[in-house]
């Protein structure tokens, strides 16, 4: 029933503690799991530090899919990572549509608006996580 | 630091692989790297891959795919990278084929190396300058020194 299960990280989210309960929920439902993260749209003209900042975050959040992904493998997992570049609400309603995901997973970041996430998705379901997993 | 062109050798690279589907591909350059004498373990080498393979998509979509493991064949950090012109079937997300297929394996102990040099190889890959500059080199030592200047 719930064949892809989508899982948005927030960029430069490093607590892989906190996946436990939705590498779960994967397991439980045979689903696969995405792991998608957004990286902030990049300024047309960023300064030498913006650049850096940017760079240190986009190799923090390639560095953690790749934690999550060995955990998966672990638990003979089926997963797919995904690192997109926008507004995180947008791409993943985006991706939910382009990849035909049947459930939503995510935690309750300060960047995210869950209001417009939930508008966004429509009649695909979302499932917020606390900081303990559950 | 982990640097993807020093785990790399020219002889590593295939420009123009001569296998059409994935299992194949990943065979070739498991050769590649056999041949070179970094494997100790051809048999185990590829059973640890496939094993992943049959768990995940390692086609990271926009061309890419980078088959990976742990394992006990190897001591070192490795790379081989191999090209399609024609793209192989990588069961990427994006359901389009991988024309740079990049395969790593590292010793089962360094997980911190093998986690970087994915997450690094991946960031690397993800800008579309790379991947053309990649597609377009004309001989092994041009792919080693793009990989240097993107370092």
């Amino acid at each position: 029933m719930y064949r892809r299960l989508l899982c948005y990280v927030e960029a430069g989210e490093t607590r892989l503690e906190e996946l436990e309960g939705v590498l779960d929920l994967a397991s439980q439902l045979q689903s696969r799991l995405i792991v998608l993260a957004v990286l902030p749209e990049e300024s047309p003209d960023p300064s030498k530090e913006e650049k850096q900042e940017r760079d240190i975050l986009e190799d923090r959040t390639w560095n953690f899919l790749y934690e999550i992904e060995d955990v998966a493998f672990g638990r003979e997992l089926k997963i797919s990572l995904m690192l997109e570049e926008g507004k995180p609400e947008e791409t993943i309603a985006s991706v939910v549509k382009s990849y035909e995901v049947d459930l939503c997973a995510t935690f309750l970041y300060k960047g995210l608006d869950a209001e417009l996430l939930l508008q966004k998705l429509g009649s695909t379901p979302l499932l917020f996580f606390n900081q303990e997993g559950r | 630091m982990i640097r993807i062109s020093e785990a790399i050798r020219e002889e590593g690279i295939v420009l123009n692989l001569k296998a059409q589907e994935k299992v194949a591909v990943i065979k070739e350059l498991v050769s590649v790297m056999v041949d070179l004498g970094l494997i100790q373990d051809e048999k185990t080498f590829l059973a640890d891959i496939l094993k992943r393979e049959n768990l995940e998509s390692t086609g990271i979509g926009l061309g890419v795919a980078i088959p990976h493991a742990r394992t006990t064949a190897t001591n070192e950090l490795l790379l081989a990278f191999g090209r399609s012109a024609k793209g192989v079937d990588f069961n990427s997300l994006d359901g389009k084929p991988s024309h740079l297929i990049f395969l790593i394996a590292a010793p089962e102990e360094k997980k911190s190396h093998y986690i970087m040099a994915l997450a690094r190889l991946s960031k690397m890959l993800h800008k579309e300058e790379m991947r053309t500059r990649l597609s377009k080199a004309a001989t092994p030592a041009e792919v080693m020194e793009i990989l240097k200047e993107a370092e």
